[in-house]
């Protein structure tokens, strides 16, 4: 059987996005089973809104932005929001010039779930390599300067983090 | 461009639409012909491409794409079940109020002007002297709402009274001017429902009935012998 218009379009929209939302959810929440159901409750809430998408063309930033309202509404209804100081998040002052090494996935989930949902929402933007600095502050309603300051500082976090050791004691040394 | 310059425009190095043209060729240019901004640039590129990759490589569960496919299409039937839902409580309350219309109706009763007219005298109250609010206020006070007939003088108005008629009750009033005479009664539309079959004279009989429709109620007059409406008119309206 056919399905109606509007199923026909949320199902395109299933076909080429899941994956990539599903991903996005998952490094939310850091969690797979709230990352599925953020995909699921993503594309129900897509179907029921569909006539808000008036340009087919922005159809990702949109995906992007009703999965995202809908983590911080469940972050909120469960408190589970981080207060992670600014001054804990130091700016990039010196750069180590050595090639970064592979990254543990759990190491990494682990620090992007330390980070404040504001600095990991456009880190994980800019890394997912689909939206300039424009779309992102778009989509998280600041000004572009505040979204560069608050990637810089969430990278500088994730590098103290992640890099070796020895590069860590370096890099402690510069800043 | 100088090495500030340089590691200023870093950030946006990253993203090929935030730096380009003369300004992205001068950036390149630089990082070639000087090694500590490139050893930062090529830090800067692998620290990106690492945390790119490891951020972006995730497998997907197997079985996600049905799972959101089904929730779809259980919120679909979610919708449709509650349009079914809606539809079916209009059509419900509709049938409701058609059987109440239908069950209020038959609670009427159907009169006929002959039934009317044919109605014997009863014992009338004597209007001795009397406003016409103080005539319905008694009704009222009977439990019957009645309004005097409006083209017809109140002066003319010699007696009033209650009759019972095809069970429901109903205000009878007499006028009579000069030897014109006429009875009207006045019948709740709650009630009573008019046979309008037939014409104004009554078989068998020197009376003639005029029925005169208003929004709540019906006004049947009987006029006797050779009464006529514009003996009992409200003295502005006779002609003459």
């Amino acid at each position: 059987m056919a399905l109606p218009g509007g199923q026909r379009a949320v199902q395109r929209l299933v076909d080429e996005h899941y994956e990539a939302l599903y991903r996005y959810a998952y490094r939310l929440s850091g969690a797979a089973d709230q990352a599925a159901d953020l995909t699921q409750e993503t594309f129900c809430k897509a179907h029921a809104q569909l006539s808000q998408l008036r340009d087919p063309q922005r159809a990702k930033p949109w995906l992007y932005s009703i999965l995202r309202n809908a983590y911080l509404h469940r972050a909120r209804s469960e408190r589970q929001h981080r207060l992670l100081p600014l001054e804990s998040v130091a700016e990039l002052c010196e750069l180590p010039t050595d090639p970064f090494p592979e990254v543990e996935p759990e190491k990494l989930q682990a620090a992007l779930n330390d980070l404040p949902e504001g600095f990991r929402t456009p880190l994980l933007l800019f890394y997912f390599q689909e939206f300039s600095y424009r779309d992102i502050a778009a989509q998280m309603d600041l000004p572009i300067g505040t979204v560069m300051s608050r990637l810089a500082r969430a990278k500088a976090f994730l590098r103290e983090r992640l890099a070796p050791a020895e590069a860590r004691r370096s890099g402690a040394d510069g800043l | 461009m100088d090495c500030r310059t340089v590691r200023t425009l870093l950030p946006y190095a990253a993203l090929p639409e935030e730096l380009g043209g003369e300004e992205r060729a001068e950036f390149d240019a630089h990082v070639g012909s000087c090694s500590s901004c490139a050893a930062i640039v090529n830090a800067e590129r692998s620290f990106d491409e690492a945390m790119g990759r490891a951020i972006r490589e995730l497998p997907t569960p197997a079985g996600l794409k049905n799972q959101i496919s089904t929730r779809l299409a259980m919120q679909q039937g979610h919708v449709l079940r509650r349009q079914m839902l809606k539809a079916t409580a209009a059509a419900a309350a509709l049938l409701l109020v058609t059987l109440a219309l239908g069950w209020w109706v038959s609670l009427k009763s159907e009169v006929s002007a002959d039934d009317l007219a044919r109605l014997k005298d009863g014992e009338l109250q004597f209007v001795v002297d009397f406003r016409s609010d103080d005539i319905e206020g008694y009704f009222r006070g009977q439990g019957l709402r009645v309004q005097l007939y409006p083209d017809f003088d109140p002066a003319y108005l010699v007696n009033f009274d209650i009759v019972e008629f095809k069970g429901h009750r109903a205000a009878r009033l007499d006028y009579q001017h000069n030897d014109a005479r006429a009875r009207v009664y006045v019948l709740s539309k709650r009630q009573f429902r008019m046979n309008k079959e037939g014409g104004s004279a009554v078989s068998g009989s020197n009376c003639s009935v005029e029925i005169v429709d208003m929004p709540n109620l019906i006004y049947v007059i009987v006029y006797q012998f050779d009464a006529k409406r514009e003996n009992f008119l409200n003295r502005n309206q006779q002609v003459g």
